[in-house]
């Protein structure tokens, strides 16, 4: 009896220890060695899909062309947080706006953007990179970074450009 | 008592029998997930069980703590940042080991942990968790107990919690005790709790409630500290909740610009000690706060 409540045991182990193994292959993306090259738009990394986060949003298959910014502003995630940033800066509220996934972009309203100018002011942005994380969502790669040491928000290169899926300049739980 | 600050919680068991807590709990669902965290508690893998630093159980700091997201962004290596904290006055640091699923070693690891801890700090690990990957998140925080010279670990649950995460929260803290037996295991979210009706505060108070750092950043949200801290009060005795309160103001510029006056800073440390803490130790792009940290009332 007690041999049989051994054999049990060990075999519930050995199979938990292989679910895991299994799950982890299959489902860590990994921290993404790119990330602080700054080469993203190269060669793609082939990196195992990850599951949807809890906040940022699923891009649509394609976005509609900006209008008004040179594609080169958005040719990397970390080109993207530049651009933001310079964009807040000078006020550039639709340009703005287009640095954010379409479906996004109805969100960057001029309460957001303004939230968004005041809130770079109070805190130095300073992205993580060294420990974002690539993935693939919706056929697109994905570049999944914090920005102020909390939440991670995902760039997405959607056409050649790395779109934000998450007004990430917002102030988070204040009050 | 709700909403005290500080001290041993009363609560008299922590870790609670799984077995209880399926009582109340008839999901199958919830069955097979606790089941499969006390399995691999139970396996265990190759690591060792014990985790590292004392259990500060009653423990009452000397000086108050100092937040650290990780070192490169303060220009500083892990040793330099140490004697920084040290010189500043500080008694407890926190440092950021992980994001969910991940666990960073070369950030948080023995020989990090070790330069604070020699130069008499406690250390805590704190991870930003959220419930997409409770399993994994589980593992990685258990890795981060681990590490040796760690006093306990705090998790950092805000936004992604919100909305009705009450299992999500009681899987990941039984998880994380399950598998490191003993933790000082204590969680860190929104200050105003009031304002967040949907976060599960009171399974992260029941579950993870060794202690609970509200996030009364007053300078980020532009009152002043003492109203800031009064609502936070006012908020946390009307929820009632349990763990004992350690309250973590921020060094962060208000919204009308410029840094929180040191003054101000002071006073609030003033009225909450001995376990208050500040978010955070300056960024190399924030030069001036770096001074600062040496001007505050660290010692209790």
């Amino acid at each position: 009896m007690r041999a049989a409540r051994v054999l049990a045991l060990a075999l519930a182990c050995a199979a938990v220890v292989a679910f895991l193994l299994l799950r982890r292959s299959g489902t860590d993306g990994g921290r993404n060695p790119v990330a602080a090259s700054d080469s993203l738009p190269g060669t793609p990394t082939a990196v195992p899909a990850t599951p949807a986060p809890a906040v940022p949003i699923t891009p649509k298959a394609t976005a509609n062309p900006p209008a008004g910014l040179d594609p080169a502003a958005l040719a990397s995630p970390r080109a993207t947080v530049q651009t933001e940033l310079r964009l807040l800066e000078g006020g550039e509220q639709d340009l703005f706006r287009e640095t954010f996934l379409p479906s996004l972009q109805s969100q960057v309203t001029a309460e957001a953007f303004a939230a968004c100018r005041q809130r770079v002011r109070q805190v130095p942005v300073r992205p993580d990179w060294e420990m974002a994380e690539a993935s693939t969502s919706g056929g697109h790669r994905v570049l999944r970074v914090s920005m102020f040491g909390k939440s991670m928000t995902g760039f997405h290169e959607v056409d050649g450009r790395w779109l934000a899926d998450a007004v990430w300049c917002l102030p988070v739980g204040l009050p | 008592m709700a909403g005290h600050v500080g001290g041993e919680n009363t609560k008299s068991c922590r870790r609670r029998v799984l077995v209880s807590t399926l009582v109340g709990q008839a999901s199958f669902m919830r069955v097979g997930v606790i089941a499969l965290l006390s399995l691999v508690a139970a396996c265990g893998g190759g690591e060792t069980s014990a985790p590292g630093g004392s259990v500060p159980l009653g423990w009452q700091p000397t000086a108050k703590g100092l937040w650290i997201w990780y070192f490169g962004y303060t220009g500083m290596t892990a040793a330099q940042a140490a004697q920084t904290a040290k010189d500043a006055g500080a008694g407890y640091v926190l440092i950021k080991s992980g994001q969910d699923a991940s666990y960073w070693d070369t950030r948080y690891n023995a020989a990090s942990v070790a330069e604070f801890t020699s130069r008499g700090m406690k250390v805590f690990a704190w991870a930003y968790l959220t419930p997409a990957d409770v399993p994994g998140s589980v593992q990685a925080a258990a890795l981060a107990a681990r590490v040796p010279g760690t006093s306990g670990l705090v998790i950092d649950a805000e936004i992604e919690f919100e909305g009705g995460h009450d299992l999500e929260a009681q899987q990941l803290c039984e998880g994380i005790r399950a598998a490191v037996p003993g933790v000082w295991l204590a969680y860190t979210s929104f200050g105003w709790v009031g304002y967040h009706p949907t976060f599960p505060f009171g399974a992260f108070d029941r579950y993870c409630g060794d202690a609970f750092f509200p996030q009364v950043y007053w300078s980020d949200r532009g009152v002043s500290w003492s109203s800031g801290h009064a609502e936070a009060m006012q908020m946390l005795q009307a929820a009632q909740l349990q763990a004992p309160v350690w309250l973590v103001q921020s060094n962060d510029d208000t919204p009308q610009g410029g840094p929180p006056a040191t003054a101000d800073l002071n006073a609030f440390f003033d009225l909450t000690p001995p376990y208050s803490s500040l978010w955070e130790f300056p960024s190399s792009a924030s030069p001036a706060k770096l001074p600062q940290l040496a001007l505050l009332h660290w010692t209790n």
